[in-house]
């Protein structure tokens, strides 16, 4: 009773074996960046696998979360063989291997692992899975779908679902095994698929109102479609600044002379003065306090530039006899501002 | 009211925004003086297109500046606008016709595989849009998509906040 159904964690664990190797034959594309780290296994991880780790070292190196849940439920599920059939007793060696809590299968792995080496693995691992396909037809499907459903959580691979009969777990693996070739390629896929979807999760959540559509190809579009709006924006924006440049106020230059950072997120607001508009600014910003001359820039350029359009400047004479506090200072600044505003204008 | 938004938005020190919009206000600056004579008050539209152009420009390469070379999208986009700037060709600023060929190509790679039908023509609509994305694979091009959202949706907070302060 327990015997096929620890024997198809068994051909779950070689699945695995095959999945690092693959893994290592397939070109490396990864980036540095953290959730590759998390999708996929280091390198360093799939050399230590190739030469049959011990137990504690298989379970510590895949420390990326898909595989380890599915090997402590392993460990933890106690292992008793009756070694009556020789496949059984090759795949109790190499459960052995990564469960140490084995008791009584513990002199055969020492046969078998010198010649266990990674290209063995995969040579024995078809004929068992050949005979767990004899012996398993018809037997316990229930709680083989509940390991199933277990290891589908942790282990990538298990969740292969291509053959389209999700429900007696030996038949998936059997599919996945004899069918060699083109298991590789949609392993491969589905791998593809895992870190493609990582991205798009990112993605969706960057770009507003994809968290209720589903399916990736609506996403893509919407984001496809929030890329080119904001382009455009970009667009429309640059064409309002080329618009609004004349009338841009002189402070900018004092801005970067005076180059603090505080000071240009300050001086976002104060940087355009509105010609027309006679309203006072609100918040007057530290920096400009220090500097008596720029403590209302709003009447200095409404005054410069008024003047030169020889408006009546009385009312804006007398303004600035209550702003100044430092006459002197004011009258040097108001010549400065005026200059600039000539060059400028 | 701006001001406050502006000291939100820009906070905490040293980020992207801030990068980007000393640099963009920087080339502002530039583009300001070195715009031609003023001409009487209503600019003629070619003038303002052409200053468009240009502040559109150097918003671009002021962002893609400000990331520096650690994206792929921020490298193409530097060399894609030097050689605009170099060749004075403003129209090509968005076309990249050198890359024709490998756009086939990638567009056949994908083709093969039925199954993913619908998103090999969302990615390739993709590459088109961002800067570099012609020969990268679909993984790397998303994760570079994101970082080109982020930076673009920047962009836009900038500029606007900088044409929100002109109040008419």
């Amino acid at each position: 009773m327990e015997l096929p159904a620890r024997s198809n964690e068994i051909a779950l664990e070689y699945f695995q074996f095959h999945d690092e190797i693959r893994r290592l034959m397939a070109p490396p594309t990864e980036n540095a960046s953290s959730f590759t780290a998390l999708l996929e296994l280091p390198h360093s991880s799939a050399v230590e696998l190739l030469h049959l780790p011990e137990p504690f070292k298989y379970s510590a190196v895949a420390s990326s979360g898909s595989l380890k849940p599915y090997f402590q439920h392993l460990g933890a599920g106690g292992m008793c063989f009756s070694a009556n059939s020789a496949p059984v007793e090759r795949a109790s060696t190499f459960a052995v291997e990564t469960d140490a809590s084995s008791h009584k299968v513990k002199d055969e792995p020492q046969a078998e692992t010198t010649e266990s080496d990674s290209n063995p693995i995969i040579s024995l691992s078809q004929p068992l899975l050949s005979d767990f396909d004899k012996e398993d037809k018809g037997q316990m499907p229930g709680k083989r779908k509940d390991r199933e459903k277990k290891a589908k959580g942790s282990a990538k691979k298990s969740k292969n679902q291509s053959s389209g009969d999700a429900e007696e777990l030996p038949y998936v693996h059997v599919r996945a095994r004899r069918g060699e070739a083109t298991d590789r390629h949609s392993l491969a896929e589905r791998a593809r698929r895992e870190k493609i979807n990582a991205r798009m999760k990112l993605l969706r959540e960057l770009v507003p109102g994809c968290n209720k559509i589903s399916g990736t190809a609506l996403v893509l579009d919407e984001i496809i479609n929030h890329v080119q709006t904001l382009q455009r924006q970009v667009e429309l924006l640059s064409m309002r600044l080329a618009a609004e440049t004349p009338r841009m106020d002189v402070n900018l230059d004092s801005i970067f002379t005076t180059e603090s950072a505080s000071l240009v997120d300050q001086s976002f607001s104060n940087m355009v003065y509105p010609l027309p508009c006679s309203d006072p600014q609100p918040n007057i910003p530290r920096q400009y306090q220090q500097y008596p001359w720029h403590l209302n820039p709003l009447q200095h350029p409404m005054w410069v530039r008024e003047e030169l359009k020889n408006n009546p400047i009385t009312s804006k004479n007398s303004h600035m006899s209550d702003d100044s506090p430092a006459n002197p200072a004011a009258m040097h600044s108001r010549a400065m501002e005026k200059d600039r505003a000539m060059k400028i204008e | 009211m701006t001001l406050a938004r502006d000291t939100a938005m820009k906070n905490p020190t040293n980020s992207l925004k801030r990068r980007f919009s000393l640099k963009f206000l920087k080339t502002l600056v530039r583009i300001r003086k070195s715009r031609p004579p003023p001409s009487p008050s209503a600019s003629s539209s070619w003038e303002i297109r052409w200053r468009a152009q240009k502040i559109k420009l150097a918003a671009y390469s002021s962002m893609a500046l400000s990331v520096g070379s650690k994206r792929t999208w921020s490298r193409a986009l530097t060399m894609k606008l030097r050689a605009t700037m170099g060749n004075r060709r403003w129209s090509s600023w968005k076309g990249s016709k050198k890359m024709t060929k490998r756009r086939i190509v990638a567009k056949k790679n994908m083709e093969k595989r039925h199954l993913e039908k619908d998103m090999n023509s969302g990615l390739q609509q993709l590459r088109q849009l961002v800067p570099g994305g012609e020969s990268m694979d679909p993984r790397s091009l998303l994760e570079e998509t994101a970082h080109f959202v982020r930076c673009l949706e920047t962009q836009v907070r900038v500029m606007r906040s900088i044409v929100e302060g002109f109040p008419c």
